[in-house]
């Protein structure tokens, strides 16, 4: 099959439509049920009155407008052909369902065959097939040719999807770079003409045998009739083997030469909400070829959910509803990679005044969402707990014991908003974004010798100015040079990216959010990037010099009048090419100006989106899309219309991160509590209440410094500076002190782009429970303790102290009365030191919530 | 697999083993067979471990394991080969007691890996993954916390001396990051956070516990919203049973051990904490590594070598695995030296040393049932490259998953949803038993 080139492509279809048309909702008004409940004059949740609305059939509730069958014409060529049907009915409130189980489905003239939704030639001729339900009813023509004619095979179009779908071709199993037990397939199917040589030719064609089908290893071992550590992957006498064995007994044929190729495949609904508990919803997929062809390939594709507790898809396509929420469901087919966002929305509507009211461009595309979802917000969080959330999302401090109790009691209704405006015009709102870019750009001593301190002071002096996003990427981008010229040259160190492949996987990954690094050594499984587009973009970085740095010299960034990117394959020279995009035309002398200005205009897809992606990321703990750097069309944001929304602003307002930011924490949804309701209390992705995030290694060091008002002192690093703003990772692991406190509490070593952790482990436990930092700070004769005892305060003024030091609220009544119990039952100073310690140590002070 | 029976480790066969037996497992034994190696072992049924000495820079396999007195001068170096207690076998003339106890450790001669900068070759080593930028690796150290839990009041994992960033849990996070041992050879060592500071017993240190328990109850609605919350109530757990339970404190003093033995393992920082380690698998610790530093000698290689480098190695080294065997430890301990390259085999008479080559290089490796006393693969003339049965450290990866009893085609799930085998992409190296 020379010349048989594969390349990933997506459908128009599913480009168009993906993200769009779901984000947009159904085009018709939802017509709301009468309300049984009051509605009050604040929002609360309300409960449904009567009995589950969602439990009752559908058709009981709101009639039906129509069904029709899917696809309307079905037209089957040769007696291998199949066609899975769907049937549906469109509500009068606009609903779709999938009622092919529960129609009566009949079929006119005797060409075909219908049985389990799938239709089969008999003879040659027309007929129609009737679907009636209720009192409803649609036909589709049917015909059927050449039934009579000889089955064909071919090992691209039969077997190549079953290798797929069996599982043979993962990366742990025959399609590892090795093999598997001396039989090698290549990976996911990417090269069937040498998976035709190693199934047909390889080892003396031993694994096929074409007089005696049944006697093929090829057969034998997946079906467990000879033993295979990979078990058993399908049944004797199963759809997959009936196929490998026709195809055995024809020949095993390659396929014909000249057979039309594969250009699209569309899928069946691409999008649609169950509403029903565990309804189920058949995926109908069709493979279109470059003669106009289609061919039902549903039973060829191979299927996956990526979150499985709100849709889980089975072999065959069929889809089964779990938690509310949007699965994407990826359907692969040889070359080509879609999407089906299904939806649940199972459970009472929830009522408009359940939202907060808000004009709030976040608020709107957020509260929009689950309310398709159905799923409601949790209330708004309290004031107290409001301000101690801002102070550390926006600044990276706790509040002021003094600013707590006098905002607890302020009237003044805007005055969340004016903290807003106060916390982000203080110069500590850079100190958060200077420590992400300084992970992901890893800044870090070993990486810039003698100038990081001043790369990472012109990180800090960017977002300082309030820097617009554009001219920040813009400048690292582009810089060439030397760092006394111009500081950005860090970046490139050549410590960092040895080679142009290193400078694109990362400039693709930071600044577009995508990962392009996958498809490097071969064409990336889950998306459409070829190794092809991995070295066009690549193309961009090749006529660069970065030397150093070294003891001798700084790194010194040079453009080069030659160089070019090669595909690893066929060494052919590959110009420059914007990801998803051409060509790059009338290139100047340094590429990457010509990769600057596609990446940073209004109208480019990816900067804005990945840039708001990682705002958003910073305050809600979790990118719209997550991984955050990871956009694909198999990892769709979970709220298209607020990524875009907030792209656009972005885009509209010059780059201007705190513009953005202010639309962010201003909106309702930022100020939402964690305290779930049970419709909400398993969302994890649709922002309807506030996640709690463990503080990072920095900031907590900080609030530990700062309730117990004990600073810590760096090497290297100038008095007063603060955790949050030192310039290179402080880790040594034999350190000793605050660099273990940062050690242990997850801070990144910026060795690779993201690992930082927050998460908990065993000696982070210890040193809260025995480690230096906190006890000694606790004790220390200059603390906070030793200056309450001091002035002479009464157990349950220090108590109190202590709370708004640390967890930023006053004690309740009943814990005051607990713990001055305490206190008076020994000695004073040891046991408000115990509580001191214990409040350092709770969740509610090692996370923000 | 196992081609000799009774060399088949049967020996702590695990119960997730025990299922596969059935279907031949990869002992490729019957199952009669193995039961009757099972009650034979009746009583030493313990869980397999692993002490890793890591010996950062790179080691020269040249003037250590794969000496070539044949050679011209400019490859040869200072140093004469010596017989070890197997016949065939001969080893450096500086490494005395290790060659007394060649019975009980295999040398890979034949490691061939093409990454030749420090950090690189270092994480690649250490994880039996080539490193990326956008993603990070655990380590073996980490895999086997991981995959054979924690013992009581103990930690899974723990380093000794300076650990490198490699030694870490990568994307399996901060649950099985390593236990910072520390330098056992300090005077006044003692570990790092395990004992509660000075003024508070351990009776405050239970009424402290009683509030921090009361508090965080009363906020256990942020359990709700996310496993890791909940899990640092098992993290505190077991730190609260560390510092109440002796195990982990008595298994850190090594005042208990007569003084003869410290002496015999050698008063050197590689010397104590190999006794360190034998006491904390001892102890139910899984992996221990031991990081000794400076064998990039670029300049004054046979100096630094014969001077400082490879007596504490051959001591405390030479001394753990006659231990271990001693005690019938070997056969369910690990014990590994390596480093993350060879050197040169031409000497850089510039410089006075040899630089960094991981064409070919030499790796010990004993206990978990693998067959001591042969070489593995071959070099050249030179000990260039792999003249026999090269070696990958995908292979090697594989191998020490295995005999850990950790299935190496088992995967995890990077944080990039990317799937990742335990034992990298490698074959398990059969001569090993």
């Amino acid at each position: 099959m020379a010349g048989f080139f594969f390349r990933f492509t997506l459908t128009a279809a599913v480009i168009a439509t993906v993200g769009n048309a779901f984000a947009a909702g159904t085009k018709r008004e939802v017509k709301k049920p009468p309300s049984k409940t009051p509605t009050p004059s604040k929002a609360t949740t309300s409960k449904p009155a009567s009995p589950v609305k969602s439990e009752l059939p559908k058709e009981v509730l709101e009639p039906i407008k129509r069904i029709f069958i899917e696809p309307g014409t079905i037209s089957l060529s040769g007696p291998r052909a199949t066609q899975q049907i769907l049937v549906t009915a469109e509500y009068n409130d606009g609903s779709l369902r999938e009622i092919t189980t529960r129609a009566t489905l009949t079929t006119e003239g005797a060409a075909f065959t219908l049985q389990d939704g799938l239709v089969k030639p008999q003879a040659d001729g027309e007929g129609k097939l009737v679907a009636r339900f209720q009192r409803h009813s649609v036909t589709a023509p049917v015909q059927v040719k050449n039934a009579g004619a000889v089955a064909v095979y071919s090992f691209q179009s039969d077997i190549v999807p079953i290798l797929s779908r069996a599982g043979c071709n993962v990366s742990n199993c025959h399609g590892s770079p090795v093999g598997k037990g001396g039989f090698k397939l290549s990976l996911f199917g990417y090269e069937p003409d040498d998976d035709f040589k190693a199934v047909v030719k390889d080892r003396d064609g031993k694994l096929v045998n074409k007089t005696e089908v049944e006697a093929s290893l090829f057969l034998q071992k997946p079906t467990m009739a000879q033993p295979h550590k990979g078990g058993l992957r399908f049944e004797k006498n199963s759809f997959e083997y009936q196929v490998i064995a026709g195809w055995l007994k024809s020949g095993a044929p390659l396929g014909e030469e000249t057979a039309p190729k594969l250009v699209g495949m569309e899928i069946l609904p691409d999008h649609r909400v169950m509403a029903s508990p565990k309804q189920t919803q058949q995926l109908l997929v069709l493979a279109k070829f470059s003669d106009g062809s289609v061919e039902d390939v549903t039973r060829k594709a191979t299927y996956s959910s990526n979150d499985d507790s709100i849709g889980s898809v089975e072999l065959n396509g069929k889809v089964t509803a779990g938690n509310n929420g949007e699965a994407a469901i990826m359907v692969r087919y040889t070359n080509q990679v879609g999407v089906g966002r299904i939806g649940v929305a199972v459970g009472r509507e929830i009522a408009d005044n359940e939202f907060p009211k808000s004009d709030n461009l976040v608020d709107k595309a957020v509260f929009a969402k689950l309310k398709r979802l159905r799923i409601a917000p949790s209330q708004l969080t309290d004031d107290v707990t409001f301000l101690r959330r801002a102070y550390l999302d926006v600044v990276g401090m706790l509040p002021p014991a003094g600013e707590i109790r006098s905002f607890a009691i302020d009237l003044d209704p805007t005055k969340r908003e004016k903290l807003v405006d106060k916390l982000l015009a203080m110069p500590e709102s850079a100190d958060h974004w200077v420590l992400r870019w300084g992970d992901l750009f890893r800044i870090n001593q070993r990486y810039m010798l003698t100038q990081t301190v001043s790369f990472h002071g012109w990180v800090r002096d960017s977002f300082v100015q309030n820097k617009p996003l554009d001219q920040f990427a813009r400048e690292i981008v582009t810089a060439s040079g030397s760092p006394s010229s111009q500081p950005a040259t860090s970046f490139w160190s050549q410590r960092l990216f040895p080679s142009a492949e290193d400078r694109s996987a990362a400039i693709s990954q930071l600044f577009l959010g995508v990962r392009i690094e996958c498809a490097r050594c071969h064409n990336h499984p889950f998306e459409r990037w070829t190794q092809g587009d991995f070295y066009g973009f690549t193309a961009f970085f090749t006529r660069l010099r970065a030397a150093g740095p070294n003891q001798n010299q700084d790194v010194v960034v040079q453009v080069l009048p030659a160089g070019e990117a090669r595909h690893p394959k066929t060494n052919q020279i590959i110009p420059p090419t914007f990801l998803g995009g051409g060509k790059a035309e009338n290139l100047p002398v340094d590429r990457r100006e010509a990769l600057a200005n596609w990446m940073l205009t209004r109208e480019n897809p990816f900067f804005a989106r990945a840039m708001v992606n990682r705002i958003w990321k910073h305050y809600f703990g979790r990118g719209i899309v997550e991984p955050v750097d990871d956009f694909r069309i198999t990892n769709p944001a979970t709220n298209d219309e607020l990524l875009n929304a907030l792209a656009r602003e972005l885009a509209d307002h010059n780059f201007d991160l705190k513009h953005v930011s202010k639309l962010i924490l201003t909106s309702k949804t930022y100020q939402l509590s964690t305290l779930t309701n049970d419709t909400n209390e398993k969302d994890e992705k649709y922002f309807s209440h506030y996640s709690p995030k463990r503080l990072l290694a920095e900031c907590l060091l900080d609030a530990v410094c700062q309730a117990t008002g004990v600073t810590e002192v760096y090497p290297n690093a100038p008095a007063g500076t603060r955790a949050m703003q030192l310039a290179t990772p402080q880790g040594n692991r034999a350190g000793r002190g605050s660099s273990y406190f940062l050690d242990v509490f997850g801070t990144s070593r910026r060795t690779t782009i993201c690992d930082r952790s927050d998460e908990g482990s065993v000696p982070q436990a210890l040193n809260l429970i025995n480690g230096i930092t906190t006890n000694v700070k606790i004790s220390a004769q200059n603390g906070r303790l030793a200056k309450l005892l001091g002035e002479g305060m009464s157990n349950e003024k220090v108590i109190e102290e202590l709370y708004l030091a640390t967890v930023s609220r006053v004690p309740t009544s009943e814990e005051l009365s607990k713990h001055a119990e305490y206190v008076g039952k020994g000695n004073r100073q040891e046991r408000l030191e115990d509580l001191f310690w214990a409040l350092l140590g709770s969740k509610e002070f090692l996370y923000n919530h | 697999m196992h081609n000799n029976i009774w060399n088949c480790n049967c020996e702590g066969v695990v119960r997730r083993d025990f299922l596969k037996v059935g279907a031949l497992g990869y002992f490729g034994l019957s199952l009669p067979a193995l039961l009757k190696n099972q009650a034979a072992q009746a009583g030493t049924n313990k869980e397999k471990s692993c002490i890793l000495v890591w010996l950062g820079g790179g080691p020269s396999h040249t003037d250590m394991f794969d000496l070539k007195p044949e050679a011209s001068s400019e490859y040869r170096g200072e140093f004469n080969p010596i017989e070890t207690n197997v016949a065939g076998i001969r080893i450096s003339e500086h490494l005395p007691t290790l060659a007394q106890h060649a019975d009980k450790y295999a040398l890979l001669r034949s490691v061939t890996s093409p990454e030749g900068s420090h950090e690189r070759a270092t994480q690649y080593l250490n994880t039996g993954y080539k490193p990326l930028p956008s993603m990070e690796y655990p380590s073996y150290g980490a895999i086997v916390a991981k995959e054979k839990g924690q013992a009581k009041g103990v930690p899974s994992y723990v380093t000794l001396l300076n650990p490198v960033d490699a030694h870490g849990p990568g994307y399996l996070g901060g649950e099985f990051a390593p236990f910072d041992g520390g330098d056992p050879s300090r005077p006044g060592y003692d570990v790092r956070d395990l004992k509660p500071p000075i003024g508070i017993p351990l009776d405050r240190v239970d009424r402290r516990r009683t509030i921090l328990r009361d508090m965080d109850d009363a906020f256990r609605r942020l359990d709700k919203s996310s496993a890791k919350i909940a899990s640092m109530e098992t993290y505190f757990q077991q730190a609260y049973d560390m510092v109440y339970s002796p195990a982990a404190r008595e298994a850190f003093d090594l005042g208990r051990e007569p003084v003869a033995v410290r002496d015999a393992y050698g008063q050197t920082n590689v010397g104590q904490s190999a006794l360190l380690a034998r006491r904390l698998v001892e102890a139910g610790v899984r992996f221990v590594t031991i990081t000794s530093g400076g064998w990039d000698t670029h300049q004054q290689n046979w100096a630094r070598l014969k001077n400082n480098l490879l007596p504490p190695v051959d001591k405390g080294v030479g001394t753990l695995l006659s231990d271990l065997h001693q005690r019938g430890l070997l056969d369910t301990t690990m014990v590994i030296v390596m480093g993350e390259f060879g050197r040169t085999p031409k000497i850089n008479t510039q410089r006075g040393g040899r630089d960094h080559w991981p064409h070919c290089r030499s790796i010990l490796i004993a206990g978990c049932g693998i067959q001591g006393g042969q070489v593995v693969g071959a070099s050249d003339d030179k000990g260039a490259y792999p003249a026999e049965r090269p070696i990958r450290v995908e292979d090697l990866s594989a191998t020490i998953m295995a005999k850990l009893d950790i299935d190496p085609t088992k995967e995890y799930h990077a944080p990039n949803g990317r799937p990742v085998k335990l034992g990298a992409t490698g074959e398990v190296i059969k001569e090993l038993g």
